[in-house]
């Protein structure tokens, strides 16, 4: 099963979930959801969904000087994201106990 | 963090390419974005040595991505980088076009339909050389100056080939360069078209234009009498001396008027009921003007008879004069009956060979 159609529904609650562990820039927080084991991720995907998280209210962003290279945005979360994050995560679980539940039954039926 | 001046120009190349992609973007929201995929090519790039592509792919694809994650409208070509898109965009705004594409969908999924497009499919080679052939014939009516027929026969010994190879500018192998050329560029062009909604627009249009060119050209060719029997006449009882020019006589080319008592009569003019000239389609075998000149080298027009060139049948020069048509001498009048009321020349009428 290919996990890049599955991780396009659900990467907005990974990227708030990594934010809520501490503050990142894009980049870092493209290599922590692959630490994470989302090897499929793609930046693009990353740097767009802080984006739209950031302008839906659910992300604040703040520049921290650097003195060798650019300037890098760092992301917070903020209540608005806390809020998301967890009606997403209610929603996640019960999808994933809901498959969960489906492929269990079907294995049961395949013994 | 660092980058090489090697590293630079790829990641401004890239950042280039992605900001082509962003183009219809609202100002902020591209400024911003192109900030955040900047600090980003420098980080991938301080990572490691793999180039750019290899590692995020094409920036196209990037771009795509960017702009899906961040709930933006895939990239549209802007309308202001080529006015014809913008204009095709509005004319399929058109009330007219509307209700057209109203008809297509309604009938789009009939068997007919679907016959119908096989059919056109198959036959579209045809008319892409079908419409270089119409350009060739109507450059060839604008070159000559002497109406569609001169495209088609100059030489009655290839009248046919006339068809086949039409002429420009008095000349047959002009005529079948142009059509070459244009039947390739023709083609060409519709391939090019495939799939491009600015070029499908133009072509639509230029097929128009074609197809009324076409009409003109069956019309003008209308004006002389029927194109068949123009083809299939007998070369050696026509003459031909140039382009015939609009004629008051249908296939008649030409008038021997005879006296009652069978004698041939000579420069006897002709007028309609209204007193305007009756006219042969020939011109003038030896100036091509319109008409012959009298003794008085007055260029008279219904003249008759014309006189006739004799040619030579293999060159086409003119080797002599030919004789009126031999007619059966007339029934005195006095015995005229109610079968024939006037005397006719009979079937021998026709102009004959000179030896």
């Amino acid at each position: 099963m290919d996990t890049s159609q599955v991780l396009k529904g659900v990467l907005d609650v990974a990227v708030l979930a990594v934010v809520k562990q501490s503050d990142g820039y894009g980049y870092d927080v493209v290599r922590r959801l692959r630490a994470a084991g989302l090897d499929d991720v793609g930046d693009a995907s990353v740097y767009g969904t802080l984006r739209r998280l950031y302008q839906g209210g659910n992300l604040t962003s703040y520049v921290v000087p650097s003195d060798e290279g650019p300037h890098r945005k760092y992301y917070a979360i903020n209540a608005a994201g806390r809020a998301l994050l967890e009606l997403s995560s209610k929603t996640w679980s019960g999808f994933a106990d809901t498959m969960d539940g489906l492929l269990q039954l079907q294995r049961g039926t395949a013994a | 963090m660092s980058a090489t001046t090697e590293e630079m120009t790829a990641i401004e190349r890239y950042l280039e390419a992605v900001r082509a992609e962003l183009a219809d973007l609202p100002d902020d929201d591209r400024v911003e974005m192109l900030e955040d995929v900047k600090a980003h090519l420098l980080e991938v790039a301080a990572e490691d040595d793999e180039p750019l592509e290899t590692r995020l792919g094409p920036p196209a694809g990037y771009a795509a991505e960017l702009r899906a994650a961040a709930g933006l409208p895939p990239h549209v070509p802007a309308a202001g980088q080529s006015a014809g898109v913008g204009f095709a965009a509005r004319v399929t705004r058109w009330p007219a076009v509307e209700a057209l594409r109203e008809v297509h969908r309604s009938v789009r999924h009939t068997a007919v339909y679907r016959e119908v497009r096989t059919l056109g499919a198959a036959l579209q080679p045809a008319w892409w050389i079908a419409r270089a052939y119409i350009v060739t014939v109507t450059i060839g009516i604008l070159t000559n100056g002497g109406g569609a027929l001169s495209v088609f026969s100059r030489s009655r010994n290839l009248r046919m080939l006339g068809l086949l190879f039409p002429s420009i500018a008095s000349k047959r192998l002009v005529g079948f360069v142009i059509l070459l050329l244009l039947t390739a560029a023709s083609v060409a062009w519709s391939r090019a078209a495939k799939g491009n909604r600015l070029l499908t627009t133009l072509t639509i249009a230029g097929n128009i234009v074609v197809v009324w060119a076409a009409l003109m050209i069956f019309e003008n060719i209308g004006g002389y009498g029927h194109f068949d029997s123009f083809a299939s006449r007998p070369p050696p009882a026509i003459p031909s001396f140039g382009p015939p020019h609009a004629t008051a006589l249908g296939d008649v080319v030409n008038i021997y008027p005879y006296a009652a008592d069978g004698t041939p009569l000579k420069n006897v003019l002709l007028y309609d009921q209204d007193g305007n000239p009756i006219t042969g389609v020939v011109t003038d075998p030896y100036t091509e003007e319109y008409g012959y000149r009298d003794v008085n080298g007055q260029l008279v027009p219904n003249l008759f008879p014309y006189p006739m060139p004799s040619r030579d049948a293999q060159t086409g020069d003119v080797v002599g004069e030919l004789p009126p048509p031999s007619i059966a001498p007339p029934a005195p009048a006095n015995a005229a009956t109610s079968e024939r009321a006037a005397p006719k020349p009979t079937s021998s009428a026709s102009p004959s060979l000179s030896p």
